[in-house]
């Protein structure tokens, strides 16, 4: 299932790089371009769209004012030249704010936070059910060259190596560009958890816990020592 | 870059050049007419491609230019605007006419600009632009100049003439 997403600013430049971006990844559609809010906002009210990129200097109606009169809101991501809005943007819940010009790094990090604040990916059916909150999330990663989607669900754990981190994976292993820092904070707690400088652990998939070691699938993970305590704490209280 | 683009490098060289010029003639005391005639038209040309919609642009050139100087960078700060509050707060038939004529006998410079925009947009105040122009008039033709500023039914009409 593709995240559909829409353009929204009146430079053809942006436009043109916005939509480049978008292409790389494979899960997100760009089902509409608009030059302009009122554009939007007529497109919208017989169309919807998961996510919405979206320029504040725009003529007539300003991006933040267009914003404040829609009703269902898709989630936004703010795309501006000027730093000095952020502020009112987080007031109005916003997923995030890049301020042009920016790498397409940050592009997909502010796409990664969006889709995994959500069930996006889960389909429009289950957000309703709060029983079903432990939808399947992902996020894209970069590898080598490409871009990897991954799952949640089938990571096993995530080893630091340097400024890269390998993700092992249910079908394998994967070395990304991101530090384990950065990695922490797209794997939710309490499903993740940090239990070394160098190690995070899927906590649904850990086997055993012997002394200070774990034990997920046939690999052994060191439990650092400065986190041995809350190791215990976390893991072991949940599992009675 | 992060984007090939077959305008790409005309856009970078448009740049440098421009910054080239507001670096290096921006110091000075007088520049000759017909390069700041070429930084406002590099100015214009870079512009254009910025946007969607159409946008009418006229400016008007005085054909003996070379053979008159006058202080930098004054009529780009008149230009920049128009751009900003004119031509971006309108969704359509945005324009900007705009001209230079000398008067060699009489020693004399005018240009004018004019451009429509969107009254209804709330920001009302003066921007720092127009106040920095009329300082630095004041200080590099004192007497020896004017400054007509016109905004009526959307449309702001800025006259300035030099001795």
């Amino acid at each position: 299932m593709k995240i559909k997403c829409i353009i929204v600013d009146d430079e053809p430049l942006a436009q043109d790089l916005m939509s480049t971006y978008c292409e790389r990844l494979p899960h997100l559609r760009v089902v509409k371009q608009c030059y302009d809010a009122l554009e939007a906002l007529e497109w919208l009210n017989s169309n919807q769209t998961d996510l919405m990129f979206l320029d504040l200097n725009m003529p007539k109606l300003k991006g933040f004012d267009f914003l404040r009169t829609l009703q269902n809101s898709p989630k936004v991501i703010v795309t501006t030249a000027y730093k000095e809005h952020a502020l009112e943007g987080y007031e109005l819940a916003i997923e995030d704010y890049l301020v042009k010009p920016f790498s397409f790094e940050r592009f997909l990090k502010a796409v990664n936070k969006a889709i995994s604040t959500s069930s996006l990916l889960a389909g429009k059916g289950y957000d309703q059910q709060e029983g079903n909150s432990m939808s399947p999330q992902r996020f894209f990663v970069k590898g080598d060259k490409e871009y990897h989607q991954v799952s949640l669900e089938d990571i096993l754990y995530v080893e630091a190596r340097g400024n890269y981190s390998a993700l092992f994976l249910e079908g394998g292993e994967l070395l990304v560009h991101e530090k384990i820092s950065d990695l922490e904070e797209l794997l939710p707690a309490p499903a993740f958890m940090r239990v070394h400088r160098s190690f995070i652990v899927a906590v649904e998939k850990i086997k055993t816990i012997q002394g200070n070691t774990i034990t997920v699938e046939k690999q052994e993970v060191p439990i650092g020592q400065t986190y041995s305590n809350s190791v215990r704490d976390e893991i072991l209280k949940r599992k009675q | 870059m992060v984007h090939e683009s077959d305008k790409a490098p005309e856009v970078i060289l448009k740049l440098s050049d421009m910054m080239r010029y507001t670096i290096y003639e921006g110091k000075k005391d007088k520049v000759p007419l017909n390069e700041e005639v070429d930084y406002l038209q590099c100015y214009i040309d870079l512009h254009k491609i910025r946007y969607q919609k159409e946008v009418y642009i006229r400016f008007e050139k005085p054909k003996d230019a070379d053979e008159v100087s006058v202080a930098p960078l004054l009529f780009i700060i008149l230009l920049e605007n128009a751009f900003k509050h004119g031509v971006e707060s309108l969704r359509e038939g945005a324009y900007i006419h705009a001209y230079l004529r000398t008067y060699q006998k009489e020693g004399k410079v005018v240009f004018e600009i004019q451009n429509n925009f969107d009254d209804q947009d709330s920001e009302g105040k003066q921007g720092i632009g127009l106040e920095n122009l009329k300082k630095r008039l004041e200080l590099l033709y004192p007497n020896r100049h004017r400054l007509d500023i016109v905004k009526e039914e959307g449309v702001f009409k800025v006259n300035i003439e030099l001795n």
